[in-house]
């Protein structure tokens, strides 16, 4: 049995809000397991946990119980055991995000939103040593995203679908391990809404990303290669494509 | 990390209210620097002139008693280290008579010992100088300017000068009343005095006092025979000064009980006026212990046991500087203000900046920056434009100093005016002086209030959940 290795799995997460003395139970025993190059989608009605879960696995978030564990190249880490510093390099790291509402810079060309985790993740230094290299693998995966020759443009200039090609870009830039999706083509027309689908998974194929996307839209959920239904704050359904 | 100059340049650079906070702090760094300047150039002036016309250390006596003992005094301060010269001298309030009546302070001096413990050679003025002067009222003395010798001080007191100047106003006439053969004694006259009518070259002057000893009413005729320019406007206006043996007799300071006359004190100087503190305690301690030697075996000469009182030139103007010291810090607080109120700029930029970038902070946060990251990009906002604008308005602080006369002289092309009238300042240039403890005074408030100003926005905008901040509408 040809087994792939697993890049994020999570045991009993819980998420529980208080306000105003009353307690909300968001999240309410996830167990997870996804292994590297999967594409999995999280499906579910507008407030059932798909985005605290997101925001949990994307360590903006801390759990009300239960564990995550990254499993990165050389050790496997839990989410517990790092500083609010340690989260901070790890999410950086390892992790991608795409948000519905792209969250592009306006004060920054495409170019420079695309380097931006490049930035983060780096030492002035280091970045200056490595800056063509990583210009030129941002130019990359611009091309990817279909849009070579608009490098200098403003986010503003672009429309919807091409910011959030962008986003993607910029989401893959430290080539990391996961890349967490929150409802991305939630805000696009449904022609749009294709073209970003065809994206993820040729992604996932070509670049052998592993994406977690988090959507109530079927198509989307379609092309992964493992839907999970969520409801209540639980997984109800695990299906395979 | 690289994301914080990145994006600090494109927030700032790309908006106009940035500038106006630069150019607000600049402002208030530009003034205080040069209010500063000038204050402090000022103030040094002031003090090289109170230092010039007043000897380094004065030794006096009590009011009512004065002092007696000249010679022997003279010698006891002459035997302490690090004294050069010593000058007794009378000084007294006199009303004088000439067109009309006015008061001043009449000083009795050793000419030629004057000379040596003052810089009054520098201040008697030539006839020609004295024509040049009262023709301009904003004319003073060149700083390259020769001194007098001062044997050429002394003839303005002697015989000769005296009949020169009767002879001047037809006073040596027998009609006059006055002699040529014994001329009334000699006074020099501030040029204020001569500049404002009230007295003039060769004019007999009637000046009436009372005697410290006698208690007497006193009235005696003297000849104006000189002027001078001391830069100080009182006293160029108000101080008259005389032949010390002349005062004395004007002023009947005979003492039959100690056979001797009295002086009001004596002037001293020493080789660095900086010591002036030391070199006063010595002369203090010399003059008492020789006044209880006498005391306790009293000798052929003694000093008579009376209160004494040495003080340094610094001393004997204290009010004057403290004021000036105090204007000094009364401006610079004001200016603070406005480099508080620029500081209060920052805060409010940063604060909106925290606000209008919230989205931002919530994306940056998920890509992988920490708290300290956050904080550290809107501090370096808020200092960066603060060391702007303290860098701007320091280099045209440091112009306006260096170029401050050209642009006085420039303002009063334009307008007519003078800023710093040299009639009442005798600055035939504005004196201005910048000192490292002034920059210093100035660097680090303003520093201080754009470290305030930018932290607290910054801890603010550190503090935000990045996952509301991404839900930021």
């Amino acid at each position: 049995m040809n087994e792939k290795p697993t890049v994020i799995e999570a045991t009993g997460l819980h998420r529980h809000f208080s306000s105003q003395g009353v307690e909300l139970k968001v999240l309410r025993g996830i167990d997870l397991h996804v292994e590297k190059g999967e594409m999995v989608a999280v499906l579910g009605l507008s407030g059932v946990g798909k985005s605290t879960l997101l925001n949990l696995l994307g360590l903006l978030d801390t759990p009300s119980a239960g564990k995550i564990f990254y499993h990165t190249e050389d050790r496997v880490i839990e989410a517990s055991t790092l500083t609010e510093n340690e989260r901070a390099a790890l999410r950086s790291r390892f992790i991608g995000f795409v948000f519905q509402f792209f969250h592009l810079l306006p004060d920054l060309d495409l170019l420079e939103n695309v380097l931006l985790p490049a930035m983060v993740s780096r030492s002035s230094s280091d970045f200056r040593r490595e800056r063509r290299q990583l210009e030129a693998r941002a130019r990359e995966l611009i091309e990817h995203v279909g849009l070579t020759g608009r490098e200098k443009q403003a986010p503003n200039t672009l429309s919807g679908g091409e910011r959030q090609r962008v986003a993607i870009a910029r989401g893959l830039m430290n080539d990391p391990a996961l890349l967490l999706c929150d409802e991305p083509s939630g805000n696009l027309d449904s022609v749009t809404s294709e073209k970003i689908h065809r994206l993820f998974k040729t992604l996932s194929k070509t670049l052998g990303t592993t994406i977690l996307t988090v959507t109530h839209d079927p198509y989307l959920a379609a092309r992964a290669d493992r839907r999970l239904t969520m409801v209540d704050g639980r997984f109800v359904k695990d299906q395979e494509n | 990390m690289r994301y914080h100059p990145f994006l600090t340049r494109r927030y700032l650079l790309r908006r106009v209210i940035p500038y106006a906070a630069v150019l607000g702090v600049a402002f208030g760094v530009f003034a205080l620097i040069s209010v500063l300047a000038v204050m402090g150039g000022f103030k040094d002036e002031m003090r090289e002139r109170i230092r010039g016309s007043l000897s380094h250390i004065t030794v006096v006596g009590g009011p009512q008693q004065g002092m007696v003992g000249e010679d022997l005094l003279l010698d006891e301060i002459g035997a302490v280290d690090h004294v050069e010269a010593s000058a007794p001298f009378i000084e007294s309030l006199a009303i004088y008579k000439s067109q009309g009546l006015d008061y001043c302070q009449l000083r009795g001096i050793v000419p030629e010992l004057e000379c040596e413990v003052g810089e009054f050679q520098r201040y008697v003025l030539r006839d020609s100088e004295i024509r040049n002067l009262r023709a301009n009222s904003f004319a003073s003395l060149p700083d390259d300017r020769e001194p007098m010798l001062s044997s050429e001080v002394s003839e303005f007191f002697s015989i000769h000068r005296r009949r020169q100047m009767l002879r001047r106003l037809g006073n040596g006439t027998d009609e006059s009343g006055f002699s040529g053969e014994s001329p009334p004694q000699a006074l020099i006259v501030g040029i204020e005095a001569l500049r404002h009518y009230r007295l003039q070259l060769g004019e007999v002057v009637q000046l009436s006092s009372y005697s410290p000893v006698t208690l007497e009413p006193v009235v005696q005729n003297f000849i104006v025979t000189g002027a001078f320019q001391s830069g100080t406007y009182e006293q160029d206006l108000r101080w008259i000064y005389a032949d010390i043996r002349a005062v004395q007799e004007f002023l009947d300071l005979w003492e039959d009980e100690t056979g001797d006359s009295r002086i009001s004190g004596i002037a001293v100087k020493i080789d660095d006026y900086r010591n002036a503190s030391g070199v006063s305690d010595l002369i203090d301690k010399r003059i008492r212990k020789r006044i209880a030697d006498d005391r306790d075996n009293p000798g052929a000469e003694i000093l008579p046991d009376r209160p004494i009182l040495v003080m340094t030139w610094e001393q004997q103007r204290s009010t004057l500087l403290q004021a000036v010291d105090i204007e000094k810090r009364i401006v610079a607080t004001m200016m603070m203000l406005v480099i508080a109120f620029a500081s209060g700029m920052i805060f409010l930029i940063l604060t909106l900046m925290g606000i209008e970038k919230t989205r931002d902070i919530g994306v940056l946060r998920s890509l992988g920056a920490t708290r300290n990251g956050v904080i550290r990009l809107f501090l370096g906002q808020g200092l960066l434009l603060c060391v702007s604008g303290v860098l701007l308005g320091s280099t045209l602080g440091w112009l306006l100093v260096e170029n401050i006369n050209a642009v006085h002289d420039g303002i009063y092309d334009l307008t007519g005016r003078r800023l710093f009238p040299p009639d009442v300042y005798y600055l035939s240039k504005i004196p201005a002086v910048l000192s490292w403890q002034d920059y210093l005074l100035v660097l680090v408030p303003t520093l201080s209030f754009g470290f305030l100003g930018s932290i607290i926005p910054a801890m603010w905008a550190a503090k935000r959940d990045p996952i509301e901040a991404l839900h930021h509408e």
